[in-house]
C-alpha cells in the first residue's frame, strides 16, 4: 500500500508530544451527531439503551416491532413441541437473542461453558488457491461437503453438533510511542470434529462474534448509489485508503446486489440476513431457506417482522458532545483520517419503505465498504467479493455503552479486543496510517480520542 | 419483550437539569448539585446492599432448602415430603420472580437467568433424556441444555403437567434427575450471589460496579444517570411484561402453553412477586414507608402527587391480580375470569405507564 506524501507529512506531525488536534471549540457544533440516529434516537444509557424501539414509530410500526421483538426473544425448541417448535436439529443458539444478548456486541465464548452459551461461530469454505472468476466470487463462498459454511457446535437432544470448537487467546505486548505498553490478544480455534480433508482444495475457516444490530434499519435505507460514490478501489484520492463495495449474487432476485451486512458484507439486506440466520444459527427452515420439499418453519410474515424489529430499534444518542475532551478528540479522529473509513455522517434514502426511516441523517461512522486491514486480522477466507484481509467497516455509534450492555463484550470480528484502545492498535493495511497515528499521540491526546469514541 | 408506545415517546432533554449536571465526570459542581449527587449515590448503594444481596441471598437460601427437602422426598417417597419439597419449589420462586423487577446485571450477562429461569422447556426430549441423565454416574448440569433444567423442569417434575402429578406416577429417573436440578440451582444461586459481591469471569464484583456509578473509573456506569435509568428499565421493563406477556399473551391467545408456572399453578404468585418486586425497587426495600435513600424518597421530596400516583398504581394492580380466581391458567377460559385478568392487565399497563412516563421524566427533569 502507498502512504503519500502527504499523509507522511500528517504522521510526522502526529509524534509524541506534538500539540495538534486544539480545535476552536466554540467554533465547533457537535449538536447534530448527538442525535446519532436522526428522528430514531433514543435517550438511554443502560443496559437496555440497543434494545428500545426506534423514538420515531407510529402505531402501526410500533405494533409490528413488538411482534417481531417476540420473535427475536423466542426460545425454540426440537420439534414437535406445543411451544416454538423447529430447533436444530443442529445449531448454534436456540434463541436471536442467545447470541445477540441486549442486541450488542457479543461475548469471546464459543460453545457451553458454565452458564455461557457460545455468542460466536466458525465459518468455513473450500477454497481454491487461485482467486476465482467475478462470476465464481459472486456466488458466495463454496460449502464444505458434510458441513455447508458453519459450524454448528451444537445439537438437540439426541444429537451429535456437527463438530466442536476450542478457542484461547495468545497474548502479546506492544508499546506506544510514549513507551506505554498494551497487551494485545489474538485468537486461536481449533474445531475438533471437524472435516479434515479438502482433497485439493483449501480449508478455510472464519471466527466471528456477533456485531450490536441496532441502527441496521438506517444503514439499509442508504441509497445504493450513495455507497458507490464513496468507493475509491484505485486510491484515486491517493490518501492511502481505498474501500469497495461488496457484491453479491441474490438467488431470490436472480441479480447482482450490494452486499451491506455481516462482518465481510455479504448479505445484501436485513430480511436475507435474518432469513440466513434462522436456518444457520437456529436450524429453522424459512421460506428463504426451505426444507427439501419446500416446506418451513417460519413464515414469509414471521422472517419480515423479526427483520423489521432490527429495522426498527432506536440508536442511542451521543452524550458530552459538547465536552471540550470529546471535541479535541473529534478533531483527532478527523486528522488521523479514522474518518475516512468511519464516515460519521449518513443518509437515507427519501423513497426508503420504512415512513420512520425516511428522511433521516444520521451519525453512524461507517462508509459500509470493504478495506483491507492488514494481515494481523486477516481470516484468509474469501467471502463474496471479499478478500481475506477485507473487512467491512463496522459502525461505532454505541461504542460507549459496549461494556454497560455486555461488561466482557469484545471488539472487532473475533472480539480479540477488550477495549477500544486495542481495537485501534489492530488496525493495519489500509488503516495503517490511522494506528501509527493513535500510537504516536501523547496520553493525553489519546484520552481524548477515546473520550470522544466513548461518547458515541 | 418491553417496549411500548409510550416506552418511544418519553424520551425527554434532560441535558439542563440538576441530575444531568451531577454526571459531569470531572467537573466540580455546585453544593446543591453535589448534594443530589450524594443522595443519588446512598440511593444506589441502598438499592445493592438492602435489596439486591439480600434478595440473592434469599434465593440462595431458599434453594438450598429446596435442594434438601427434594432429598428427603427422594428418600422418603411419601406425600407429605413431596407437599414438603412442592412447598420449598414455590417459597424459592418468590425471590426469583421478585428480583426480575431488576434483570440486569450478571444474572443477564453471565447467563444464569437462562439457566434458572429457561421457557419453553423441550418436554419432547424430558422422556429420552431422563433415563440418559440418571445412567451418569456424574451428569454435569452446566453442559445440560436450559431447555432441559432450571425452576421449570423441577415444577414439571413435581408437579406434572397440570398440578396433578401422583406420588405414584415418579419414576427412579426424574427421583435422580430433581436431585441434580434442585443442586445445580443451588450452585447457579450461588455464582449468581458472588458475582455480586466478589466478581466473576474476570469481572470486578457488580454490587461495586453499580454503587460507584459516575466514578471516573467506572465503564459500565459512567453517569449515575445511567445507573438510575438502569433501575428504571429494570421496573418497567417488568411491568410491561406483566401487562402484555404474562397477563396479555395468554388472555388473547387463550393459550395454556403461554402461561408462567402453570404445572404448579404458581401463575399468580409469581406475578405478585413481580410486582412486590417492582414495589421493593421503588421504595428502596420491603417496608410500606419509602427507605430514607429511596427513589420513592427522591420523588416524594419533589413531588409527591407522582409518588401517590405510583403507589396507587402499584396498589390497584395488587388487587386487581388478587381478584383473578385460581388457577390463573383456567381463569383465561371463561368470561368471568378473563374479564378479571383483563382488569388486572388494564391495571399493569397504568402502573407500566407511570413508571414509564411519569417516572422517567421526573428522573430526566
Amino acid at each position: 500500500m502507498r502512504i503519500p506524501t502527504l499523509i507522511l507529512t500528517m504522521i510526522g506531525s502526529l509524534s509524541f508530544g506534538v500539540a495538534v488536534g486544539s480545535p476552536t471549540i466554540s467554533s465547533r457544533n457537535s449538536a447534530p451527531r448527538a442525535r446519532a440516529g436522526g428522528d430514531t434516537t433514543v435517550d438511554n444509557r443502560s443496559s437496555r439503551a440497543f434494545t428500545l424501539p426506534a423514538a420515531n414509530l407510529d402505531t402501526e410500526e410500533l405494533d409490528r416491532h413488538i411482534v417481531g421483538d417476540r420473535l427475536f426473544e423466542t426460545n425454540f425448541v426440537s420439534a414437535p413441541a406445543d411451544l416454538n417448535p423447529g430447533l436444530g436439529p443442529l445449531f448454534n443458539n436456540a434463541s436471536c437473542l442467545g447470541c445477540h444478548s441486549k442486541n450488542g456486541r457479543g461475548m469471546p465464548v464459543v460453545g457451553a461453558r458454565g452458564t455461557l452459551r457460545s455468542q460466536m461461530l466458525v465459518r468455513l469454505s473450500l477454497e481454491d488457491e487461485q482467486v476465482p472468476d467475478f462470476e465464481t466470487l459472486l456466488r458466495g463462498p463454496a460449502p464444505v461437503p458434510g458441513f455447508g459454511l458453519q459450524i454448528q457446535d451444537s445439537g438437540v437432544y439426541g444429537q451429535l453438533p456437527e463438530a466442536k470448537v476450542q478457542l484461547s487467546w495468545q497474548e502479546e505486548s506492544t508499546v506506544l510511542g510514549d513507551g506505554t505498553a498494551v497487551s494485545l490478544r489474538r485468537p486461536v480455534f481449533v474445531v475438533l470434529g471437524g472435516p479434515s480433508d479438502a482433497g485439493s482444495q483449501k480449508l478455510a475457516y472464519s471466527l466471528r462474534q456477533t456485531p450490536p444490530i441496532f441502527g441496521l434499519g438506517l444503514l439499509e435505507a442508504v441509497a445504493d448509489r450513495e455507497i458507490l460514490s464513496w468507493e475509491d478501489p484505485d486510491d484515486a484520492d491517493q490518501n492511502g485508503i481505498s474501500g469497495r463495495a461488496q457484491r453479491v449474487w441474490d438467488e431470490r432476485t436472480q441479480t447482482v446486489r450490494l452486499g451491506r451486512f455481516g462482518w465481510k458484507a455479504s448479505a445484501p439486506d436485513l430480511i436475507t440476513q435474518t432469513a440466513a440466520a434462522f436456518a444457520e444459527d437456529m436450524g429453522l427452515s424459512n421460506s428463504y431457506f426451505p426444507e427439501a420439499d419446500g416446506q418451513a418453519e417460519l413464515s414469509l410474515k414471521e422472517l419480515g417482522d423479526t427483520a423489521f424489529y432490527m429495522q426498527s430499534l432506536g440508536v442511542p444518542a451521543a452524550i458530552n458532545s459538547s465536552g471540550p475532551e470529546v471535541q479535541r478528540g473529534e478533531v483527532l479522529f478527523q486528522e488521523m483520517l479514522c474518518a475516512s473509513c468511519h464516515r460519521p455522517q449518513l443518509e437515507t434514502d427519501p423513497l426508503t419503505p420504512i415512513r420512520a426511516l425516511q428522511k433521516q441523517t444520521f451519525y453512524a461512522y461507517t462508509d459500509l465498504l470493504l478495506h483491507d486491514m492488514g494481515e494481523g486480522l486477516a481470516d484468509n477466507r474469501r467471502d463474496y467479493l471479499a478478500s481475506g484481509r477485507e473487512w467491512r467497516t463496522p459502525p461505532l455509534w454505541g461504542l460507549g455503552l459496549t461494556h454497560t450492555v455486555l461488561p466482557r463484550s469484545g471488539f472487532l470480528h473475533d472480539g480479540r479486543a477488550r477495549s477500544i484502545e486495542e481495537a485501534i492498535l489492530w488496525h493495519d493495511g489500509e488503516a495503517r496510517t490511522s494506528q501509527v497515528a493513535y500510537r504516536n499521540l501523547s496520553k493525553n491526546q489519546r484520552q481524548d480520542l477515546l473520550s470522544f469514541l466513548k461518547s458515541l | 419483550m418491553k417496549k411500548t408506545l409510550l416506552a418511544a415517546l418519553c424520551f425527554l432533554s434532560y441535558s439542563q437539569s440538576p441530575l444531568h449536571a451531577t454526571d459531569r465526570v470531572g467537573v466540580a459542581p455546585s453544593s446543591s448539585v453535589r448534594d443530589l449527587a450524594v443522595e443519588k449515590s446512598a440511593v444506589l448503594s441502598q438499592f445493592v446492599e438492602n435489596l439486591v444481596l439480600p434478595q440473592y441471598r434469599a434465593l440462595q437460601s431458599s434453594s438450598e432448602t429446596l435442594a434438601a427437602e427434594i432429598s428427603i422426598y427422594v428418600q422418603q417417597r411419601n406425600q407429605a415430603s413431596l407437599d414438603r419439597a412442592r412447598a420449598a419449589w414455590r417459597a424459592s420462586r418468590t425471590p426469583w420472580e421478585q428480583s426480575e423487577a431488576f434483570l440486569f446485571g450478571p444474572v443477564d450477562s453471565l447467563g444464569y437467568d437462562p439457566a434458572l429461569d429457561s421457557w419453553p422447556l423441550d418436554l419432547g426430549a424430558f422422556a429420552s433424556a431422563l433415563p440418559e441423565f440418571a445412567a451418569q454416574e456424574q451428569l454435569d448440569m452446566f453442559e445440560v441444555d436450559p431447555a432441559l433444567k432450571g425452576f421449570h423442569a423441577m415444577e414439571y417434575l413435581l408437579f406434572g403437567l397440570n398440578n396433578d402429578k401422583e406420588l405414584e406416577s415418579f419414576t427412579e429417573s426424574e427421583y435422580r434427575y430433581l436431585q441434580s436440578l434442585a443442586t445445580h440451582q443451588v450452585e447457579i444461586a450461588a455464582l449468581l450471589l458472588s458475582s455480586w459481591t466478589e466478581g466473576s469471569e474476570g469481572s470486578p464484583a457488580f454490587a461495586e460496579t453499580f454503587k460507584t456509578a459516575g466514578a471516573p473509573e467506572n465503564e459500565a456506569y459512567p453517569s449515575q444517570t445511567a445507573a438510575f435509568q438502569e433501575l428504571l428499565e429494570g421496573m418497567a421493563g417488568i411491568a410491561d411484561e406483566l401487562a402484555l406477556t404474562k397477563l396479555g399473551e395468554p388472555l388473547e391467545s387463550r393459550d395454556p402453553n403461554l402461561v408462567e408456572s402453570r404445572f404448579s399453578h404458581n401463575s399468580l404468585a409469581d406475578f405478585l412477586s413481580n410486582l412486590q418486586g417492582i414495589r421493593m425497587v421503588y421504595m428502596g426495600g420491603t417496608g410500606p414507608e419509602p427507605e430514607a435513600a429511596s427513589i420513592a424518597a427522591l420523588v416524594t421530596a419533589d413531588d409527591s402527587a407522582l409518588h401517590q400516583k405510583i403507589l396507587a398504581a402499584l396498589n390497584q394492580t395488587q388487587v386487581d391480580l388478587e381478584k383473578i380466581p385460581q388457577p390463573f391458567v383456567a381463569a383465561i377460559g371463561y368470561d368471568e375470569g378473563r374479564n378479571l385478568v383483563a382488569m388486572a392487565k388494564q391495571s399493569a399497563s397504568t402502573l407500566f405507564a407511570s413508571l414509564d412516563q411519569d417516572l422517567r421524566a421526573y428522573l430526566a427533569r
